[in-house]
């Protein structure tokens, strides 16, 4: 603050008076507009990093041209105790009791700034008989105090405690700003390691299931093998009901196979990361309607294919394998009131995707369990409808890894459509996606 | 066929008792072999027609019985049925292009009657199944 004490009016004073007050003016302004500078400029470092020992460093050396003090501190909390860090001057310890003194403790407790002018009232800081000790407020939080102190009696004017004042808010929004990135950083991790954590126990149950999954084939390869030696090569010693009893053993061991093989691949899916690639969508629907060939045949369902299927971008097994569940499930809910069983298959470009559909002329399934279709182990909640589980899971799983979407459109007693779609591929491909060799 | 020998190599031995009945029943003089530790001599010693081996089998594995099949020259004719439960494993352990054939879990017995059968009648099959 500028302090004119002209002697008498400005009219009177000769031209050397004048030149002296026009300097101690200047000198002043001048003096103000460093102090200013200063404070702006410790503000703009200490907002500028995160670090709390950076922050007190660039005070420490800063302040000075702030103010004059023979002692500089910060009061703050480190793992939830008060402690004093001296920035400047003799160490000052930590005083016991440090809420209980009278000039640290007001600040703390009830942010009230504490100016002393002849004689510290504690023996906090007891050297020093001038203390400006300001309270670090941010968001009505109490973060510490900033304390200055000088050796000799009233050496604080109200410009040095304004100027002060500049620097606590500063340095108020720096520790809220370190706080709150703490935080941030502290929950980030705290997620970080809970995502972590959760990798790590699914990967643990893909990898049990796949080990439970392979180990059961052994055993049901046994089973499997057995029966099928006992009709082959028993037959004729065998009573007919013995070999319905046979049939029935081998027919459960092939749904169990399915269901083995559903598993793994539901273990598998996880873990792969392999990139997508365009691929062409008619060789996967042709492969998967192969599988089938005996059974429709067998149970007279007719196969439509729509010509001038689009390419996705995709992986050409996995998108198999989609078809191949779907075209499964036609076939075990087809039921036997249709004459003219038939499942339809389309894919059709709809801007950057494509939606691919298996339609059947099945019994259809009723509103109330469309919504559930897709959940994991549904069979575990909808036990009369045998066998949808793991392949709706296993679709489920493919297309979001694909980063496309799945449904179902379905009326009781008219047929099901379920569709789902994945990214169409930029450019179309022309030569046939490789495919395993299949033999026996 | 006549006086064809093979070796199964199963950890599971009922399943490797059943193999063996079936390479039985199509002229094959059969040896289970329960513990892989054990196979390798028993497979040099006798230089059967066919070796069927259980790919993941604790101790020494199928694959590493169908190294060393394979690096030895004795053994030259020496046919080798993998069996796996996963065809992705075999592929992970390198025994693809080194195996005769691959039967992936459950193998049938009409797969084993026929599989043996066409290895023993061509001097050089590579056939793979799923």
């Amino acid at each position: 603050m500028l302090t004119i004490k002209p002697t008498g009016r400005l009219e009177d004073l000769d031209r050397d008076q004048l030149l002296q007050t026009v300097r101690r003016l200047l000198a002043e302004a001048d003096a103000l507009s460093s102090r200013i500078a200063a404070v702006s400029e410790i503000g703009i470092a200490i907002n500028r990093t995160l670090d709390l020992t950076a922050i007190q460093r660039v005070i420490a050396q800063q302040a000075k041209w702030l103010l004059d003090f023979d002692h500089c501190s910060v009061c703050l909390q480190k793992d939830d105790v008060w402690q004093i860090n001296t920035l400047f001057g003799a160490q000052e310890a930590t005083p016991p009791q440090l809420l209980e003194t009278e000039n640290l403790g007001p600040a703390l407790t009830r942010g009230q700034p504490q100016i002393v002018r002849e004689g510290s009232p504690s023996p906090f800081m007891a050297q020093y008989a001038s203390q400006i000790i300001l309270p670090l407020v941010a968001d009505n939080i109490i973060l510490g105090t900033i304390n200055f102190g000088l050796a000799k009696a009233l050496g604080y004017t109200q410009d040095d405690m304004r100027i002060v004042y500049m620097l606590a808010l500063q340095l108020s929004s720096a520790l809220r700003n370190t706080r709150n990135f703490e935080e941030l950083e502290r929950t980030r991790d705290a997620l970080q390691n809970r995502a972590a954590e959760l990798e790590a126990r699914n990967q643990e149950l893909d990898a049990y299931s796949h080990t439970i999954a392979h180990d059961l084939k052994s055993p049901l390869n046994n089973i499997m093998l057995r029966s099928e030696i006992l009709a082959s090569r028993f037959s004729d010693k065998l009573p007919p009901q013995a070999l319905d009893f046979v049939k029935g053993i081998r027919d459960s061991g092939v749904k169990m196979n399915e269901m083995i093989d559903q598993l793994l691949w539901l273990a598998k899916l996880r873990n792969v990361k392999d990139t997508v690639k365009p691929t062409e969508i008619r060789p996967t629907v042709d492969n998967a309607v192969m599988r089938f060939m005996a059974v429709l045949e067998e149970k007279g369902i007719k196969v439509e294919i729509s010509p001038d299927m689009p390419c996705v971008l995709a992986h050409s097994q996995w998108v198999e394998e989609v078809f191949a569940n779907l075209i499964s499930n036609a076939i075990k809910y087809m039921g036997d009131t249709c004459a003219a069983p038939s499942i339809t298959i389309r894919a059709v470009a709809k801007g950057d995707y494509v939606r691919c559909e298996v339609q059947d002329t099945g019994i259809g399934i009723a509103p109330e369990d469309q919504a559930r279709l897709f959940e994991m182990f549904t069979r575990l909640h909808t036990l009369n409808v045998e066998g949808l589980g793991l392949g709706l899971s296993i679709i489920h799983r493919i297309v979001t890894k694909l980063n496309g979407q799945v449904g179902v459109e379905s009326s009781l007693g008219v047929g099901s459509t379920f569709w789902f779609t994945l990214p169409a591929a930029p450019i179309p491909i022309i030569e046939k996606i490789g495919q395993d060799e299949h033999v026996g | 066929m006549k006086n064809l020998t093979a070796i199964v190599v199963d950890d599971d031995v009922s399943l490797g008792d059943i193999f063996a009945y079936a390479l039985e029943t199509i002229g094959f003089e059969v040896e289970v072999i329960k513990d892989s530790r054990l196979a390798w001599e028993k497979i040099l010693s006798r230089k059967p027609d066919l070796v069927t081996l259980d790919l993941e089998m604790p101790h020494v594995t199928g694959a590493d019985l169908l190294r060393q099949i394979r690096a030895d020259d004795s053994l030259k004719q020496v046919k080798v049925m993998m069996m796996t439960g996963n065809g992705r494993v075999a592929e992970e352990m390198g025994v693809e292009a080194l195996a005769d054939i691959i039967l992936i879990k459950p193998v049938t017995y009409t797969q084993i009657k026929d599989f043996a059968s066409r290895l023993m009648q061509s001097p050089k099959t590579s056939v793979q199944s799923s």
